[in-house]
């Protein structure tokens, strides 16, 4: 098997992983709409990525009768690709970490400069040749200039991750997940682009979303599928870190359902609960919402506002709250308030 | 001299208008705020006592903080601090403590067993050169369009926000920041960041009945947190600068290590007044 071939089933096997990826992902309930478009528009950068590799192959072998002109603008295409791929990286890691359409809005600048640079390169690069270029033998000459630019890309995709990291740092209070695994992609799409000799990178971007996606689904295995809260599985893993003691328990809130709409209870819930609590479905139409608050007045005022939503939206509900108290262990204290449920 | 004690709260603090300040009196409605008046037996107010709870509803131990103490005599002193000994044991408080430029109120805590030290304030009263300082934080452009005034924020996004506090356990200078309404705040003066419909930080402003302000809570979370606080300030500054004379008094109370640091920062050299402070012990 030569060079261009390895290259061509590599980039199948690519596009077939994109397209299984994306019709799973377009599968996924997830309340968070925003997260799910800018994954699948990765995906589908990747798909279309994994097309132009082998369109390009085709062009330099002959097999695609473009000639020196049409070989360049599709590998310009590629590059273009490749750059939006990057640039949908960042954005997607970026949502990711703080969940803010706002924040996003506000880094445009830092975000797309550097993308609408590579682009616009690429563009002028069909007319002077300045980054690579096609002989008449179909063979693609790259330049200095494209080396250094290549190498820019590949910073400013590191540096999407180091730039999110130093923000993380920063934002101390909100709560993260490790940026590290969003380097998996980034390893995947080094090791293939740089240290084979085949035009594959896609296929390592292809993989690492994969992984992404597989971490993405072990996290929905604590769902509940009809609330979006977590499921008693989660709350097994919740009382075996409160027994390692490494979750801090001092209350809860119970919200229990007497008729109604489930979804619209737990939409409802959802609307009042502030960052930093678990909200676990214990029953049919009971769920708990557990907190490290350790004083009344907070377990009070949210579950004022719940009953006043619920209220306004004519469904009935009961809603209880306790705080742990001085003598007795956080699992004391959680078995005594589920016990109600 | 015989004197009977009776409580006060928001619906008799008039009457001990002579002993209570109109600053004070104004707290008398808030929920951890106690007052204890003496009356003689012609049923006139001869002196009054007011006092914070701290921490009453936190695991932590609850604390007093005496406010004021003032009585036509030392009788009616006496008749108010044995409630307060009564009053202190049935919330539980295990500390008391004080801070004042009186002395004859240190004085007389002295003799009941409190300690005493002559300390620097923990108010630090801004002057106006120095919110002019903090205004030009802004390079005398506007505020970015997600910098508003309290008032932009409606109850929902307020409450959602005040929740969020409490349960990460930001209070400011208010145990009862869960009673507390948006509109009790100077809603013109008192910024917030709203972004992604929601608000994602405060700097709470009070205007006391005497006039001047009071900073309360000032808290970020959120992408950009640490950014967003320095645009609040610049803007609740430039707000004050609009809104009222230049003499107005504008108080820090440097209530923790954050503030401290913060103060340090912008209002480097400022020193609060020359107070006396202490406490006693009441578990």
């Amino acid at each position: 098997m030569n060079g261009a071939d390895t290259t061509i089933y590599a980039n199948l096997v690519s596009i077939m992983l994109s397209l299984g990826l994306m019709a799973l992902v377009r599968k996924l309930k997830t309340k968070d709409a925003m997260e799910k478009r800018l994954f699948l528009l990765l995906l589908f950068l990747v798909l279309n990525m994994s097309i132009f590799y082998i369109l390009c192959v085709y062009a330099q072998t002959g097999d695609l009768p473009v000639g020196k002109t049409g070989a360049l603008i599709l590998d310009t295409v590629l590059e273009v690709l490749i750059t939006l791929f990057a640039f949908d990286w960042f954005v997607y890691v970026d949502y990711r970490i703080f969940h803010s359409v706002d924040h996003l809005k506000r880094n445009m600048k830092v975000l797309t400069v550097p993308a609408i640079l590579v682009v616009v390169f690429n563009a002028v690069n069909l007319f002077t040749g300045w980054l690579f270029w096609y002989d008449d033998a179909l063979v693609c000459h790259e330049t200095d200039f494209y080396v250094i630019c290549d190498l820019a890309r590949l910073l400013y995709f590191i540096g999407s991750l180091v730039y999110l990291e130093i923000e993380k740092r920063k934002n101390k209070r909100m709560r993260f997940f490790s940026v590290k695994s969003f380097f998996i992609p980034l390893m995947f799409y080094v090791l293939l682009f740089y240290f084979t000799p085949y035009a594959t990178a896609a296929l390592g971007l292809s993989i690492g979303l994969a992984l992404i996606y597989v971490q993405n689904i072990n996290s929905l295995c604590y769902q509940d599928t009809e609330t979006g809260f977590y499921n008693l599985l989660y709350l097994q893993e919740l009382r075996r870190r409160i027994e390692k003691g490494d979750y801090e328990l001092s209350s809860a809130i119970m919200y229990t359902l007497s008729e109604g709409d489930r979804r619209q209870m737990a939409k409802l819930i959802d609307d009042q609960l502030p960052e930093d609590c678990d909200t676990i479905r214990c029953g049919r139409d009971t769920v708990v919402t557990l907190a490290s608050v350790k004083e009344k007045a907070p377990l009070h005022m949210l579950s004022e506002d719940v009953e006043m939503s619920f209220e306004e939206a004519k469904i009935p509900v009961s809603v209880t709250y306790a705080l742990k108290k001085k003598k007795e262990s956080e699992t004391e204290f959680l078995d005594r308030f589920l016990e109600k449920a | 001299m015989e004197y009977k004690v009776i409580e006060i709260d928001g619906d008799n603090v008039e009457e001990f208008s002579d002993y209570i300040n109109e600053d004070l009196a104004e707290q008398m409605d808030r929920e951890f705020y106690r007052g204890i008046g003496a009356k003689n037996d012609k049923d006139e107010p001869c002196g009054a006592m007011v006092f914070e709870l701290k921490d009453s509803e936190s695991e932590e131990d609850t604390k007093s903080r005496i406010r004021m103490l003032n009585a036509v005599d030392e009788d009616a002193k006496n008749a108010i601090f044995t409630e307060y000994a009564n009053v202190v044991s049935e919330e539980e408080v295990m500390e008391s403590f004080y801070e004042s430029p009186d002395k004859d109120l240190c004085q007389y805590l002295e003799n009941n067993g409190f300690s005493l030290s002559t300390t620097e304030s923990k108010d630090l009263v801004i002057t106006a050169e120095e919110i002019k300082k903090i205004a030009m934080l802004l390079k005398g452009k506007k505020a970015p369009a997600y910098i508003e005034s309290l008032s932009e924020a409606s109850v929902l996004q307020y409450r959602r926000f005040v929740k969020e506090c409490l349960f990460k356990g930001y209070k400011g200078l208010m145990d009862d920041l869960a009673y507390i309404p948006k509109n009790w705040f100077e809603t013109e003066v008192s910024s917030c960041v709203i972004t992604d419909d929601e608000v994602n930080g405060v700097f709470l402003i009070k205007k006391s009945a005497s006039g001047s302000l009071y900073t309360m809570l000032f808290t970020a979370f959120g992408a950009d947190y640490q950014r967003n606080l320095g645009l609040m300030m610049a803007y609740t500054a430039q707000k004050i600068l609009e809104l009222y004379p230049e003499d107005v008094k504008v108080v820090v109370r440097r209530h923790n290590a954050v503030v401290q640091k913060l103060t340090d920062k912008f209002f480097a050299g400022s020193k609060g007044k020359d107070v006396f402070s202490g406490n006693r012990s009441e578990g």
